[in-house]
């Protein structure tokens, strides 16, 4: 799975920066991507400080904003970092300080005649050990002797101190979990809230450039990224830093040749690690599109199962399933064939490194120049410094990635919202609900042509305006101009006279409710979803708005009724279900205005019927906005506005536009003429049912 | 501790794959908000079908395994070097020719070599013994890592054929299962199966084996090298090995139950992102934005929590592993102390040497080693038992529908379709169709119509046999659909769904999709026919466009114009088509309407219809209402019966 989000990424990433030209052509595409979008949505390059444009070191120095908040738990961390290192190595010090103990005073007692009474050996217990205990002697007197009077007790002594250490790193270990996870926490919070809080306010213009896939990726994975990166950068690198230098300073403490023998493998470590990364890095890209083509070959035939079995093709997508396993497979082998050599490699430099400290450390020795403990040391900080440098090239591949990923997250936190309120913006007041759009032109960001070009009328308080159209001639786009989703380039749209600019947005979208054709619900119960738009509504209320959109019957059907959860986990609903309820939900605002975008396609013409009847009742002093193909929803409206190619070409009542000529006359007529009618034929006049029959 | 980094460890890793993750990544892990089992304890049953799928490369596994013990032990006699170094490293300990390393090299090669020997000064055979023991190290180590080498690439092809083998078994499976098993089953569970579930069970299935037993070899060496260079000071550590296993355990557990708090809260997180983004439109629409946040970030508290929690629990366990690990270690410092001065100070004893002391250091740590480590062993295979499980079920599963032994292959067909007496329901307490009969002459158009759920797609359905009728029959020009095999069904039967699936490629292969031979020619043909060629000739590339991912970047209506195309192409006898309700403008609607018509010319078709000129046209008509076909005739008959569809339509006309 971790395959093909990043595969998306790139793809959405490819898509933005060329797809402009082609989805001009074809608006239907991007509605495909994302549910609810309007059909005339065309996407444009970024605006404002292009993300794209700033420098690997920028993105670096804003990747670590985010340690402002916490940067008190960051010192803190690093700190225990820094501790712990020291306790650490204090271990390994100690440890060898002890076995140094223990070799020197073997070393020193094997020489001089074996025999002494015990009586010497309590005189002079530093200098032999008490080791005639006769036999006749009990070991706990034995032992007493040794462990308290012989050279032991320095031993006892140190490896108390010793225990000391490994308690006092047990405790700091405890810290640094509980700091690492707050700090690593606290630093996802804040990215995620932002993130999530610029998402919401970024605007309409912004999301239709994007897919939803996409952004959810950023601000789950990118944002993983990130974090990952800057702890591992504040946390990780202080910690690696220290303990190389910690061990060679160890190492050179203890002889200062050791230490330069110790430098040496270092450049052929790093090299062959980079060599390795640039190596394996081509192939793991590769293995991971294949898996993504494995990926999008299974999911089409789990997605389009039906067409398989339909056309009988299954041989054939097995066939091609095995062509693409086939080719993954090939890559996967090359890739283990680089890993095969590569562990073997690194673990040769490794030992040899360790091993020429052995050599070089125990002719030392002989020559009483070390001791043996010393060597010990030798593996343990040789270990320790190769390990960290691999570590070091882990980050810095991490560092690749999470630029990538800042690249695109700060695409999303650098976009400026399209539409801003002006500051202390009154509330709208409720008036009748009149909408005037007076010169109005708008074009979508990067777009050549505009969407709307001059567009005026003025539609009164309580009526019902009926857009209709080609598809992609700005009739959606226009109810957004509306609810300001995005701002005209042009004219003034105003709601019982006022600007809509001039007020809050808060009042102005509260005022204005959408059901679009298709319906987004949340994963929630049926009472909460119908409620989303005023959370406090009663029971009561969102029954009787249930009622009126029709939903009511089939909510009580459902298994929990009212409660019944509804998405991924719940109760899937047909589509005409999905976009009753939306109407039910739109009712419940209790907005001014309504705009039904193409709101009614979804329903079976019977239900569509009882709605609309239903919507008589409630409609009353509402202003309506109807966006249809089929005549028999349009002809009842006050108004009609036609649309085409962005311009107003002409307005009036269905009995005005049928005495004229034009776009609504020869579209009428070929619905009416009995060959293209849909199924539910225009309502009312006895000519219309003529016609159709 | 000395050793560590000679010790064999896990660096081998495959990309992309977070599988080898320990438990800690629930963070990063991809965002199903449909969660299922992440881990599950050992079962037997799943064990086996695991092996099953392993068995055919047994023989590799055997081998693979024989040569992990030996770079085993390879590794496991360094320790003993290090002993040799420290033992003659010591200035004025007496250096024995005999025991020492150099002197038995030597004396195997040449008798005569050792007793010359004899004579060197103690430094110079000092020298001679760090010299011989480093070589003979280093030789080790050599051979170790060829083996290894070997090993790690067998190993893993081994274990990637069988994730290779597994990964198109599943594929196979999945194309043999009926519509019955997509309908009932999640998109995104199906594709679990064939992806992360197989990943998942990478370090189970490449490594599980090699880990298992080159850990316990490893421990086991280890306890009996110990119990050998001293049985008393390995009895005094050797019990801190079991009670380290229970905490382990019981760590594992409470880690476990932590973690999985953390991915349930951060489901929740994720999930309720995902929706918000997807569900921005309505967000912005109705106001939402503040609210929005409160309940995203109080979610996000809750996963910090957690988080910190599981950090808590992490933070006190991981410390008190490695503090009882270092008791070990204290206790055979103190006990090796001991002993290294009273039997240096006796001459009777056999002497405990410094060197010794540090190897069993050394191997305590190996002995410790694969405890602790087996936490991560025990993840990534209660990880792999759900994961396998899985996708056991899903091989286990039985297609519903399947050829009878003796299935016929049907013979090429005018396309008369009939049904007797057909009842049928998808979970057999709810029946969705009931007694339904009708004939239909080949060429015939048949029209159903009726409300949503009242059986339109079911009978639809039944036809193309992705479901068995329970009772009755369902003919096709007299052959009883359950006797003839699917293929051959199939081959002469095409339907257009609502949907109007593309496949990701060009617009020809998608219209050629069921007739790859097609030619270019016929292609064009058939567009031209259907009256679609110019609106295909108009898209970026005409034929050559790319249709997108799932047909996404051409526009619905174009969409169901491909899809006509590609009925056409393929030829049927039997036309099954469920009309899209989308709405289309009124330009496309006309070339669909037309494109349908010569589409359906010649063939018997059965039309789910929601236009009515669709209807108009049809020869007959069948109005359903609660599974059960309660009228028949042509438009114009039922119209004069006045009857429920006259009803209907009056309904429908006068609004």
């Amino acid at each position: 799975m971790a395959v093909t989000r990043r595969r998306q990424q790139a793809k959405a990433g490819g898509a933005e920066q060329g797809g402009t030209g082609e989805q001009q052509e074809d608006p239907d595409e991007s509605r495909q991507n994302l549910g609810s979008k309007p059909e005339e949505v065309t996407p444009t390059p970024v605006e404002g400080i292009p993300p794209e444009q700033m420098s690997n070191f920028r993105l670096l120095v804003r990747m670590f904003e985010f340690v402002g908040p916490v940067k008190y738990l960051a010192i803190l961390a690093c700190a225990l970092v820094a501790l712990a290192t020291f306790v650490d190595i204090s271990t390994v010090n100690l440890t060898r300080i002890v076995i140094n103990n223990v070799s020197t005073v073997v070393g020193s007692t094997v020489k001089p005649p074996a025999l002494t009474s015990p009586a010497v050996a309590v005189q002079s217990p530093h200098k032999t050990v008490a080791s005639t205990a006769t036999r006749g002697e009990s070991f706990i007197t034995e032992i007493r002797t040794h462990f308290f009077h012989g050279p032991l007790r320095t031993t006892i002594n140190l490896i108390g101190l010793l225990a000391l250490f490994v308690a006092a790193s047990t405790g700091v270990t405890f810290f640094r979990w509980f700091v690492n996870s707050k700090l690593s926490m606290d630093m996802v919070f804040s990215m995620r809230a932002s993130m999530y809080d610029q998402l919401q306010r970024v605007g309409f213009s912004f999301h239709d450039r994007h897919s939803s896939g996409t952004l959810i990726n950023r601000s789950l994975s990118d944002l993983h990224n990130i974090r990952q990166f800057v702890n591992m950068a504040l946390v990780q690198i202080t910690e690696i830093v220290l303990y190389i230098v910690g061990y060679n300073i160890l190492l050179a403490s203890i002889s200062p040749m050791v230490g330069l023998v110790a430098l040496l493998p270092i450049p052929f470590w790093i090299i062959y690690l980079r060599y390795f990364s640039h190596k394996v890095q081509p192939i793991q890209q590769q293995i991971m599109a294949s898996g993504d083509e494995l990926t999008m070959v299974l999911s089409e035939n789990v997605a389009g199962a039906q067409v398989v079995k339909a056309f009988a093709t299954e041989k054939t997508e097995i066939g091609k399933y095995d062509k693409t396993a086939d080719r993954f497979f090939d890559r996967v082998l090359k890739n283990v064939g680089l890993f095969s050599n590569f562990v073997p490699i690194v673990r040769s430099i490794a030992t040899a490194s360790s091993l020429s400290l052995f050599l070089v450390g125990s002719l030392l020795c002989v020559s009483g120049r070390l001791k043996v403990g010393d060597l010990i040391v030798f593996g343990v900080a040789m270990g320790n410094i190769l390990g960290r440098l691999q570590q070091l090239n882990q980050i810095s591949n991490q560092y690749q990635t999470s630029i990538v990923s800042a690249r695109r997250f700060y695409e999303v936190m650098l976009a400026q919202p399209s539409v801003k309120e002006l500051p202390g913006a009154p509330v709208l007041p409720r008036g009748s609900g009149q909408v005037e759009f007076s010169g109005v032109s708008f074009t979508y960001g990067g777009a050549a042509k505009p969407v709307l070009e001059n567009v005026s009328f003025r539609a009164a308080g309580g009526s019902v305006v009926a857009l209709v159209g080609p598809t992609g001639a700005g009739k959606s786009t226009m109810m957004q101009l509306l609810a300001r989703f995005y701002d005209p380039d042009q004219g003034v749209i105003s709601i019982d006279g006022v600007d809509v600019k001039t007020i809050s947005l808060n009042s102005l979208r509260k005022s204005i409710c959408f059901v679009f054709q298709e319906t987004f619900l949340f994963s929630d119960t049926v009472a909460n979803n119908i409620r989303y738009g005023s959370p406090r509504a009663t029971d009561g209320a969102v029954e009787a708005a249930a009622r009126i959109a029709q939903a009511h019957d089939f909510i009580m059907e459902l298994p929990n009724g009212y409660q019944t959860l509804l998405g991924e986990r719940g109760t899937t609903l047909s589509g005409g279900q999905r976009q009753r309820l939306a109407i039910a939900r739109a009712l419940m605002a209790d907005p001014q205005i309504l705009v039904l975008d193409e709101a009614l396609a979804a329903i079976d013409p019977e239900t569509e019927h009882l709605i609309r009847r239903g919507l008589e009742l409630v409609l009353t002093h509402r202003t309506v906005f109807v966006i249809a193909h089929r005549l028999s929803t349009v002809r009842a409206a006050d108004l009609i506005l036609v649309l085409e190619h962005g311009r107003l070409t002409q307005t009036g009542t269905h009995e005005q536009l049928m005495g004229q000529p034009g776009h609504y006359r020869e579209v009428a007529v070929l619905q009416l003429s009995g060959d293209e009618p849909s199924f539910p034929v225009p309502p009312g006049g006895s000519t219309v049912r003529e016609a159709s029959l | 501790m000395i050793a560590d980094f000679l010790r064999p460890t896990r660096w081998f890793k495959r990309p992309g794959k977070s599988a080898s993750a320990p438990a800690g990544v629930p963070e990063k892990s991809p965002t199903s908000p449909e969660s299922e089992a992440a881990y599950k304890p050992l079962d037997w049953k799943v064990v086996r079908g695991i092996l099953e799928w392993m068995r055919p490369y047994w023989r590799g596994y055997v081998i693979t395994a024989i040569t992990g013990l030996m770079v085993n032990l390879c590794e496991m006699v360094t320790p003993r070097y290090m002993q040799q170094l420290i033992d003659t490293d010591i200035p004025g300990k007496t250096l024995n020719l005999q025991i020492s390393l150099a002197g038995r090299v030597l004396g195997f090669i040449h008798p005569a070599w050792a007793t010359e020997l004899a004579g060197l000064s103690r430094t110079h055979l000092a020298y001679l013994n760090i010299f011989a023991t480093i070589a003979l190290w280093a030789i080790t180590m050599a051979i170790g890592l060829l083996l290894q080498r070997w090993g790690i690439l067998n190993t893993s092809l081994i274990g990637e054929k069988v994730l290779f083998n597994l990964r198109k078994r599943v594929f196979a499976h999945l194309q043999r299962l009926s519509m019955s098993y997509y309908d009932k089953t999640k998109f995104g569970r199906i594709l679990t199966r064939g992806t992360s579930d197989i990943d998942s069970m990478f370090n189970t299935i490449v490594w599980g084996v090699n880990t298992l037993l080159s850990n316990v070899t490893m421990m086991l060496i280890a306890a009996v090298i110990l119990l050998v260079m001293d049985w008393r000071i390995a009895l005094a550590v050797l019990w801190l090995g079991p009670v380290l296993y229970v905490l382990n355990i019981y760590y594992r557990r409470r880690v476990g139950a932590a973690w999985r708090r953390v991915r349930e809260g951060y489901t929740q997180v994720s999930s309720n992102l995902a929706e918000n983004i997807s569900g921005m439109r309505v967000v912005a629409a109705f106001n939402r934005q503040h609210q929005n946040l409160d309940v995203f970030n109080s979610l996000q508290v809750i996963n910090t929590s957690n988080n910190v929690r599981a950090a808590v629990v992490n933070g006190i366990y991981q410390p008190l592993l490695g503090l009882i690990g270092f008791l070990g270690k204290v206790i055979i410092l103190v006990f090796g102390a001991y002993l290294v001065f009273h039997t240096a100070a006796d001459p009777s004893a056999r002497k405990f040497t410094v060197g010794e002391l540090v190897a069993m250091f050394i191997y305590w740590d190996w002995f410790m080693g694969p405890v602790i480590n087996f936490g991560n062993f025990y993840n990534d295979t209660m990880m792999a038992m759900a994961c396998a499980e899985r996708v056991q079920t899903l091989l286990a599963q039985e297609p519903q529908v399947q050829d009878s032994p003796g299935a016929i292959t049907l013979p090429p067909v005018k396309g008369a379709v009939s049904f007797e007496h057909v009842t049928f329901g998808y979970q057999s307490d709810k029946i969705v169709l009931q007694d339904i009969n009708f004939q239909v002459e080949p060429g015939q158009m048949v029209a159903l119509v009726g409300h949503t759920g009242c059986g339109k797609s079911t009978i639809i359905s039944l036809i193309c046999r992705f479901y068995m009728a329970q009772q009755g029959r369902v003919l096709i020009d007299g052959y009883d659909v359950r006797d003839i095999s699917g293929e051959s069904l199939h081959k002469q039967m095409g339907i257009v769904s609502q949907n109007n699936y593309l496949f990701t490629g060009t617009v020809m292969d998608n219209i050629r999709y069921a007739r790859p031979q097609a030619t270019d020619q016929e292609v064009y043909d058939a567009t031209k026919k259907l009256d679609c060629y110019d609106m295909i000739m108009e898209l970026k590339n005409g034929f050559q466009t790319d249709v997108g991912e799932r047909g996404a970047s051409v526009s619905l209506g174009q969409r169901q114009l491909i899809c006509f195309a590609r009925a056409f192409v393929a030829n049927p006898r039997i036309l099954l088509l469920d009309e899209a309700t989308s709405a289309v403008d009124t330009h496309t609607e006309l070339l669909i309407q037309q494109a349908l018509e010569r589409l359906t010319a010649n063939r018997t078709t059965f039309v789910v219809a929601h236009r009515l000129s669709t209807i108009v046209h049809a020869d007959l008509l069948l109005v359903l209402d609660h599974g059960r076909v309660v009228e028949r005739g042509t438009h114009q008959s039922l119209l004069a019966s006045n009857g429920r569809y006259a009803g209907l339509y009056r309904e429908f006309t006068r609004a």
